[in-house]
């Protein structure tokens, strides 16, 4: 994943390079420098001074995006092989190396192929299914057009469930193995098939995440493959894993707001792991297979379907009988995912468009994949509140009606919807053939279980050309709403009057560039073919044409093609980025006025650093320019001289505050993200090797001591439990991660035992904590120094 | 009719009617227990069993206000002789509850001669559910024995005029408010019928219900002032309110909760409860000796009864009492002292129709076939060997109890260290349970753990499954800061197969 193409030439800054890693080494406690601890040996060195347990569902899976691309692939950039790591081990943070069988202690790649990237699972597998935080899906406008109510509005939902269930072959007869086939009937627990399933189309906001998860733990609910592959067979889990009634959230007292940047941040998530989980496809024993042949795939999915998939290698074949997903359980997943993003689409398109007064939608997606720059303006609102109706008959609450709370459209908004469907397109373009064109995702949207597509942007009821309509409403929307001609760069934020009048704030921040580049870069991957399951990290193909050029496009900027416009706002970005909000030095200003003229006068926050070292990273990989790639790596080094505290072996949160670290989802995510960045694009490289044992180290901290509460105040590398587990006040946990479950190894009891903190990592277990395991919307770390902490320059860089 | 006898032999009489009593009642306990843990009965007896290792109030909720003489009795039962808490709760039952009976059988023999309190204590002791209170972890057998016991003490103080009596009267009906403050309620009827009956004897009666009184005051709710101070007056009260609300909030409708159960189903239901409760073999003898009197015309001596007022106005109290309870709580249990005033009632009707040689040996014979078969009764509805073989197998770490599977049980399991084999139990319960197509109609789940720091002990699940699915509930997943109530201890809920509590071993 981190080859570079040929059409990107680049050449290393050695000089740079050198004086990064030199910085690095001096100062990396996780390589056991001889770093002066300025505190007693063990125990932890920070107190969790407060904290937030709500959820804030835009952070939370914007956080669990990252965490999942600085999760396995970043594991596997580090040169490790997964299959070395027991996620049930009773002691985490060991490597078994496979070839070797020999077992050492390795924090980082633990951290990062197992937490980070099963927290981010977690999350969402919590949104879409468990919590019943958002709109049930029983009320999608595709799946429920007339909006039918009651057993009616739960008959529909569970006929869908069913289906989705025969495909994946999550569902056989009542036995399951996941969903009852056919549901259970007069059963209030159990109203889908599955007991306790509750999927959503569109997600709350913000929610409380207590919970009164079941204390009980069972043997039949088998968690084999991707869940519970290195248990290698059935393993005794908290109920709660295989019937989620007692995960709900208290619904009743949920805040009824939608944010439209939440929405496309979970959508994003969601068809990051449907493509993940359609690389494969199983047979009957569960046998994974990654090739099915052309001319069975209209029978792959189909209950008691004969088709032998194979690996396209000419060996070995499955057993008859092959279904949609890498496993039963992650097929009927994705399946209800994809149905989720789906209806989404439909939702967003159809009854959350505003013309500035009022919302007014599109009759069809064939009307939106007609919007173009000169057509009356049409755009996302960024939040909107909701009215629901009581449900009848066991249903879920009803929504009834939708307000958007302001006329404002966010860049932060448009960048989520943006990459979300763009992810969503790729999984059902034939043209992309690593992801919709393979053989393994084909069958999912040749008719059954969703509707094929001609390929053409022609405005079919297809995931497709919804998918391609939300791209173009917030890829227009971002350039007309956003783009200031005037200073060349994207603002963070607009408002919009009757008419389509807009008013921009004219600021850039440096977390929306970066975020906005991303979102582009995804953009354009997808509408060219060429997005993979984790191709963010690796350099985009200049291309001419892209899937949306049959639409009207009247108006582009200067009359260029879309491909074309879209690499001019990338590099118009990143230029804002290298020029306005980052200095020369490295350093970076939190936003750039362009009325003012001007920079952020407050100190600079650790996310607007590190994002520019991300933004910049991105920018490098869109146009293969190493000058970005340069400055990025200056960046780093303020985000190590001046952030980086090495008495406390951790990151101050605002240049100049020493005596509290806040840190929320983004801000976790865009630093982890950086290290990661940096490791794949610069560590990794001929020269680098010198920066990945520093950068490692950060990364294991970061991860163990703000997702997990852990202190590893003696540095051995091991939790002395529970003493080096920070103390949280009551209500929260030690860390960002509010619990944990058993992916990740939290199986609820060992040996016979019922257990809170099984692995003993500071994360217990969720009925517990007795909060869901997402995480929380933010904790604020407070050291327990013995002597004041060096003085720092607070100011970022101001350029005129 | 035998004659009346002194005072001192009618108390030797009722120790023995008291001590035969208890050891039928003890051992049928320890029968029944076989070396294992009784079951406790219902949520509330849940609450006492545990309060008996671990008594607080504020965070176990032992069925506020606490019935704290109950709970060191079984303490003390539990420390001295080393049984189970379970057993301790159920042997101050099946102490407490046969000296009341022993108490009536006492004023029995004084008024109407040795023979009638032997009918007494014939038909009252072995009656099911006066039976099935005296082994019952309950405080309602306790409570009962001591109201009886007191009441009776009360009606001889006043009766001789002795201080000494006055003071016995007090004490004894202060343990009576201590083990079960609910019988204030009967002790202030039973108090108020004997002044009447005093006062209509022309006796002195002020000073000794005055000394009676104010002991019954002093002893009674001498518990009340530490107990609140410890829980705090705040959270005292609105753990006796919610407890009250849960009541008539939570329990109403069973019986005759409402106007609208007022229909006929709800009447069949209300009869077959009480015809349950006084049992079906009384209620032959009855008519029987109904039948006899009738064909030889004989006359009952009005005047046998005049001194017999004070048990037919506590009846005929108590029974509307009971009534009340049962309506607003939906529980039999409440109906638990009817079948002994009906006893006392019949006793000298009893004794008078057994003055033919034939007839005694007759109603003899029922007696006592009544008698085995309530034996045989209340040990089938406090075991059931192939559910705890069931139950057994899926705990092999537990000690699991003698299992009845009659009606809803909660079973007090002990576990080993730390053991999770309940909660997989639980777990597997609840799994199957939402798998199926039109299953219980009434699932209560809490999965609470309530954790003790000092002795790191843990409540961690309890769980009620009833399989039937006629039971007029709502079906509904709790988690609730307490483990959910007994709806139906002793009126319909055919089906419901277990309920259990444990707490793992430090």
């Amino acid at each position: 994943m981190t080859h570079l193409p040929s059409l990107v030439r680049v050449a290393p800054p050695r000089r740079l390079f050198l004086n990064s890693a030199l910085v690095l080494a001096a100062t990396a406690p996780g390589c056991k420098s001889p770093e002066p601890m300025m505190n007693p040996p063990s125990g932890a060195r920070f107190a969790l001074r407060s904290g937030d347990a709500k959820a804030s569902v835009a952070a939370m899976m914007r956080a669990a995006i990252d965490m999942q691309h600085n999760g396995e692939p970043l594991a596997e950039a580090m040169g490790r092989d997964l299959a070395g790591y027991d996620r049930s081990a009773l002691r985490p943070d060991v490597y078994t190396d496979p070839a070797t069988q020999q077992a050492k202690p390795d924090l980082v790649g633990y951290s990062s192929a197992v937490e980070s990237y099963e927290y981010s699972k977690l999350m969402m597998n919590y949104l879409s299914f468990e919590s019943g935080a958002g709109l049930s899906l029983m009320y999608g406008p595709l799946l429920n057009p007339t909006a039918q109510t009651g057993m009616a509005a739960i008959a529909l939902l569970r006929s869908r469930v069913q289906a989705l269930a025969l495909a994946s072959r999550a569902g056989v007869d009542m036995n399951g193995p996941w969903v009852i086939v056919p549901a259970p009937v007069n059963n209030p627990l159990n109203l889908l098939g599955f007991p306790g399933l509750w999927p959503q189309f569109a997600e709350l906001a913000r929610f409380d995440t207590a919970i009164e998860a079941s204390g009980n733990v069972q043997r039949g609910c088998s968690l084999e493959g991707g869940y519970g592959a290195s248990a290698g067979s059935k393993i005794t889990v908290g109920d709660y894993e295989c019937g989620y009634n007692s995960l709900h959230i208290a619904r009743e007292r949920a805040e009824l707001a939608l944010h439209t940047e939440a929405l496309g941040n979970a959508a994003w998530k969601q068809a990051l792991w449907v493509i993940n989980y359609l690389q494969l496809a199983h047979d009957t024993s569960g046998a994974q297979w990654s090739h099915i042949a052309a001319a069975a795939l209209d029978q792959v999915g189909k209950v008691g379907n004969s088709v032998q998939a194979d690996n396209n290698d000419g060996k070995e074949k499955g057993l008859p009988g092959t279904y949609i997903g890498a496993s039963d359980l992650e097929g009927f997943q994705a399946l209800l995912m994809t149905e989720q993003i789906d209806n989404k689409a439909e939702l967003l398109l159809r009854r959350l468009v505003s013309d500035g007064t009022s919302l007014v939608g599109f009759a069809d997606s064939a009307a939106a994949l007609s919007y173009d720059y000169q057509a009356p303006l049409r755009f996302f609102p960024s939040q909107f509140s909701v009215t629901e109706q009581a449900g009848q008959g066991g249903a879920d609450p009803q929504p009834t009606a939708y307000a958007p709370l302001a006329q404002e459209s966010t860049l932060a908004s448009l960048s989520s919807l943006l990459a979300a469907y763009a992810e969503a397109f790729a999984l059902t373009d034939l043209t992309n053939s690593s992801v919709g064109g393979s053989s393994t995702v084909r069958p999912v949207f040749d008719g059954d279980p969703f509707a094929k597509d001609n390929g053409m942007p022609d405005g079919e009821a297809t995931l497709h050309d919804r998918s391609l309509a939300v791209i173009k409403l917030s890829l227009v929307n971002i350039d007309r709403v956003h783009f200031d001609s005037a200073s060349g760069a994207l603002c963070d934020s607009a408002t919009v009057a009757a008419g389509g009048t807009v008013s921009r704030t004219r600021r850039a921040s440096a977390s929306e560039a970066a975020r906005v580049i991303s979102a582009l870069r995804t953009g354009y991957r997808a509408l060219t073919a060429q997005l993979t399951l984790y191709s963010d990290a690796t350099p985009d193909t200049l291309v001419t044409t892209t899937a949306l050029d049959g639409t009207s496009l009247r108006g582009v900027p200067g009359g260029v093609a879309l491909a074309s416009r879209i690499q001019q706002l990338i590099k118009a970005q990143a230029d804002v980025l290298r020029t306005r909000l980052v200095d020369a030095s490295g350093l970076a200003t939190n936003f750039y006025d362009f009325a003012q003229g001007q920079g952020d006068s407050q100190p600079t926050r650790i996310e607007s650093q590190a994002a520019a070292v991300v933004g910049l990273l991105d920018a490098y990989l869109a146009t293969g320019q190493s000058t970005y790639r340069d400055l990025a790596i200056l960046a780093y080094d303020v985000l190590e001289k001046r952030f980086h505290v090495p008495a406390l072996a951790t990151y101050r949160t605002t240049l100049g505050v020493d005596d509290a670290f806040t840190w929320t989802p983004e801000r976790f995510a865009v630093v982890q993200s950086a290290l990661s960045r940096m490791y794949v694009l610069v560590a990794s490289r001929p020269g680098g090797d010198s920066l990945r044992a520093p950068l490692e180290a950060r990364l294991a901290r970061l991860n163990k001591l703000v997702l997990n509460g852990w202190d590893d105040a003696n540095d051995n590398g091991q939790v002395d439990y529970p003493g080096e587990c920070v103390k949280p006040p009551s209500g929260l946990s030690s860390g960002l991660m509010l619990a944990e479950r058993a992916l990740t190894g939290e199986l609820g009891s060992d040996q016979g035992a019922l257990t809170a903190d099984r692995d003993r990592d500071c994360v217990v277990e969720i009925d517990d904590a007795k909060r869901a395991a997402v995480l929380g919307s933010s904790i604020t770390l407070a050291p327990m120094l013995a002597s004041p902490l060096p003085a720092t320059s607070t100011l970022g860089a101001a350029k005129q | 009719m035998s004659q009346p006898v002194d005072i001192r032999t009618a108390c030797a009489l009722g120790l023995r009617v008291w001590a035969a009593l208890a050891a039928l009642y003890v051992g049928l306990l320890l029968v029944s227990a076989r070396g294992s843990l009784l079951f406790a009965d219902g949520y509330d007896g849940v609450g006492f069993v545990l309060a008996v290792t671990d008594f607080d109030l504020s965070r176990f909720q032992p069925h506020p206000p606490g019935f704290p003489l109950l709970v060191l009795c079984s303490r003390l039962l539990h420390a001295v002789f080393a049984v189970s808490p379970s057993l301790s709760v159920a042997l101050v039952s099946a102490l407490l509850l046969p000296l009341g009976l022993g108490a009536v059988s006492m004023w029995l023999a004084v008024l109407h001669g040795r023979a009638a309190a032997l009918w007494f204590a014939l038909l009252a002791g072995p009656n099911i559910l006066v039976w099935g209170l005296g082994v019952a972890t309950l405080s309602d057998g306790a409570g009962l024995g001591l109201t009886l016991a007191a009441l009776s003490a009360v009606a001889g103080a006043l009766s001789t005029g002795s201080r000494r009596l006055a003071v016995v009267a007090g004490v004894l009906s202060g343990c009576a408010l201590g083990v079960r403050p609910q019988s204030a309620a009967l002790l202030a009827l039973g108090l108020a019928s004997l002044v009447v009956y005093v006062g209509w004897l022309r006796r002195p009666w002020q000073r000794p219900l005055v000394i009676a009184a104010a002991t019954s005051l002093f002893v009674g709710l001498a518990w009340l002032p530490p107990l609140v101070l410890t829980v705090g007056p705040q959270r005292f009260a609105a753990l006796c309110l919610s407890h009250a609300r849960g009541h008539f909030a939570d329990f109403g409708g069973r019986v005759l909760g409402t106007p609208a159960d007022a229909r006929l189903a709800s009447i069949q239901l209300f009869l077959r409860t009480l015809a349950a409760a006084l049992g079906p073999v009384l209620l032959v003898g009855l008519a029987l000796c109904g039948l006899w009197l009738a064909r030889h015309r004989r006359t009952i001596e009005i005047g046998t009864y005049f001194s017999g007022v004070f048990f037919l106005v506590s009846a005929t109290a108590y029974l509307a009492l009971a009534l009340l309870a049962v309506r607003v709580t939906g529980d039999g249990r409440h109906l638990g002292p009817v079948p002994v005033l009906v006893a006392a009632a019949m006793a000298p009707v009893l004794t008078t129709a057994a003055r033919r040689r034939g007839l005694r040996v007759a109603l003899l014979t029922v007696a006592v076939a009544a008698a085995l078969l309530n034996a045989r009764a209340v040990l089938a509805f406090r075991r059931n060997p192939a559910a705890g073989a069931q139950l057994a197998a899926a705990l092999p770490d537990c000690s699991v109890p003698v299992y009845g599977a009659r009606a809803a049980r909660y079973v007090d399991l002990r576990c080993g260290a730390g053991t999770a084999q309940p909660a997989v139990y639980l777990g597997e319960v609840l799994s199957d349970l939402a798998r199926r197509s039109n299953p219980p109609r009434e699932v209560f789940v809490t999965s609470e753990v309530i954790a003790s720091p000092a002795s790191q002990r843990r409540l961690r699940s309890v769980g009620r499954f009833c399989l039937a699915a006629d039971v007029p509930s709502i079906l509904r997943i709790e988690s609730t800061p307490r483990p959910p109530k007994s709806t139906s201890l002793y009126v319909d809920t055919p089906g419901c197969v277990e309920l259990f509590a444990y707490r793992v071993l430090p």
